[in-house]
């Protein structure tokens, strides 16, 4: 069942998709779900469903809620600041921590792209919230968004969970260095985490709508790892398929 | 791409488009009513992304009635609302056929003049559950005989979602007014959505109308609302 509701950030309204699963007993593990770049639409609706399929709750803000509707996401991505994304997680954090189908005990976060980078914002400013974290091809991590204070990757030492991170080869941001980088430093911090890194594959791989950038049998394999990783660390049942 | 099938109208070969979800189902089904364009790229992605949700989606090619070399732009010369409805009609027909198809969950959704046919084939057969139209214009008239769209909306069983923007001028926000006016009038469940900055054509992502957000959004909505009221 997918519904959309209304939260408040920063007293802005901002729209979110809840997504539950049809099947099994509330309450469920869940994710909290960062849109890629292109905001809540086709792709997202798609991740949504796949999780509610595994018996996976989920929310996905629309994290594009402060900015005018005749912004295309292509200039709004620029215009996020780190601090209201923040401000976002903590109003879909709040949502779930009052609504009794989702277990907050077993709650991630997932997301692609801009998502991966915001999912990591979740992951460094509410560490105490996640047991897993999912990034596909998060780039620009070594930046800070707006205003003063450290970029996500600057603040990963208080990170609580394992976390499972997706990308392509050929991606120029997260570049194959970035990903080293970005490894390293999750080792250093003895903190639990898997990387697949595809070859063939660059940004956006598992988009099925970008049709230039999707690779659907790495989308798949990637996939197929991140169902495994979710099931293990928000401790699915192995029936419940 | 969408498959495409052919169905029987009235004795004529009609091209529709029409594709399944994966797995067995039963799914729910929904009939696509096209915008003015035809069954183009755009009807293509809806009919894609409707299976990809879990519905199996069909789209009837309502061009069929008018002859040959005659373009969408003298439609009205040749479309009738009685020749909409029986081209529905088929489709949903065809759709209760099928073996992954449960009948009892049936919705119907179009654009532009598709949301006028949606309004109209809502009106026409209470067996749609959910019906969702954007932007459907020119709804008070009828084509041909019998009553319109707008005032066939009293026999309307389903639950209806609207998405409309501001700067439309067909519908315009008076139109959409009274079209809401009408369904709270005849107790039909309904919720319209309506857009700032918006005008007619906004969800086409091939169209220069396209508005990003507002496409998004309403696509959203639509895809939680039909789910939702279909159980997909």
């Amino acid at each position: 069942m997918l519904r959309f509701t209304t939260l408040t950030a920063d007293s802005s309204a901002m729209t979110a998709l809840v997504s539950i699963p049809a099947r099994g007993m509330a309450p469920f593990p869940g994710l909290v779900v960062m849109p890629h770049r292109g905001g809540i639409d086709r792709f997202t609706i798609d991740r949504l469903d796949r999780l509610a399929d595994l018996g996976i709750a989920s929310v996905a803000p629309d994290i594009y809620h402060r900015q005018p509707v005749a912004t295309p996401t292509t200039q709004g991505k620029d215009q996020l600041r780190d601090d209201e994304i923040e401000s976002d997680i903590a109003a879909v954090l709040e949502f779930i921590a009052a609504d009794g189908r989702f277990d907050k005990a077993r709650l991630g976060i997932l997301g692609h792209c801009q998502g991966g980078r915001t999912a990591l914002i979740g992951l460094v400013s509410r560490p105490e919230a996640f047991c897993a974290g999912v990034i596909y091809y998060g780039g620009s991590i070594f930046k800070r968004m707006g205003g003063p204070g450290p970029a996500p990757f600057n603040r990963m030492s208080v990170i609580k969970c394992p976390i499972a991170g997706f990308f392509g080869n050929d991606d120029s941001n997260p570049s194959p260095d970035d990903v080293s980088r970005l490894d390293a430093e999750l080792r250093r911090l003895k903190i639990p985490h898997e990387f697949h890194r595809y070859d063939g594959a660059g940004h956006a791989f598992q988009d099925f709508t970008d049709h230039h950038r999707s690779r659907e049998p790495q989308g798949e394999q990637a996939w197929a790892a991140t169902v495994t990783f979710l099931k293990r660390e928000l401790g699915l049942d192995a029936a419940a398929t | 791409m969408a498959g495409e099938i052919e169905l029987q109208v009235a004795g004529a070969p009609v091209r529709a488009l029409f594709q399944s979800p994966k797995g067995k189902g039963p799914f729910p089904g929904i009939v696509v009513c096209f915008h003015m364009g035809g069954l183009d790229e755009f009807e293509h992605w809806l009919v894609e992304d409707l299976a990809r949700q879990g519905f199996v989606a069909i789209a009837p090619d309502h061009y069929h009635w008018l002859p040959e070399g005659v373009g969408p732009e003298r439609r009205r010369e040749f479309l009738t609302d009685q020749g909409l409805a029986l081209d529905l009609a088929v489709c949903r027909s065809y759709l209760e056929m099928q073996e992954n198809v449960d009948g009892d969950r049936l919705g119907i959704l179009g654009h532009c003049m598709g949301g006028r046919t949606t309004l109209l084939g809502a009106g026409c057969d209470k067996r749609y559950k959910a019906a969702c139209i954007w932007y459907g214009g020119s709804a008070f008239k009828p084509l041909g005989q019998g009553p319109s769209p707008v005032d066939r909306i009293p026999n309307i069983a389903a639950r209806v979602m609207g998405f409309f923007g501001n700067d439309d001028k067909n519908p315009s926000p008076d139109d959409v007014d009274k079209i809401d006016a009408a369904m709270t009038k005849a107790k039909i469940p309904h919720e319209f959505h309506r857009y700032d900055a918006t005008g007619h054509g906004f969800m086409n992502p091939f169209s220069e109308k396209y508005v990003e957000k507002s496409a998004k959004d309403s696509w959203a909505r639509a895809s939680a609302f039909l789910k939702e009221a279909l159980g997909a």
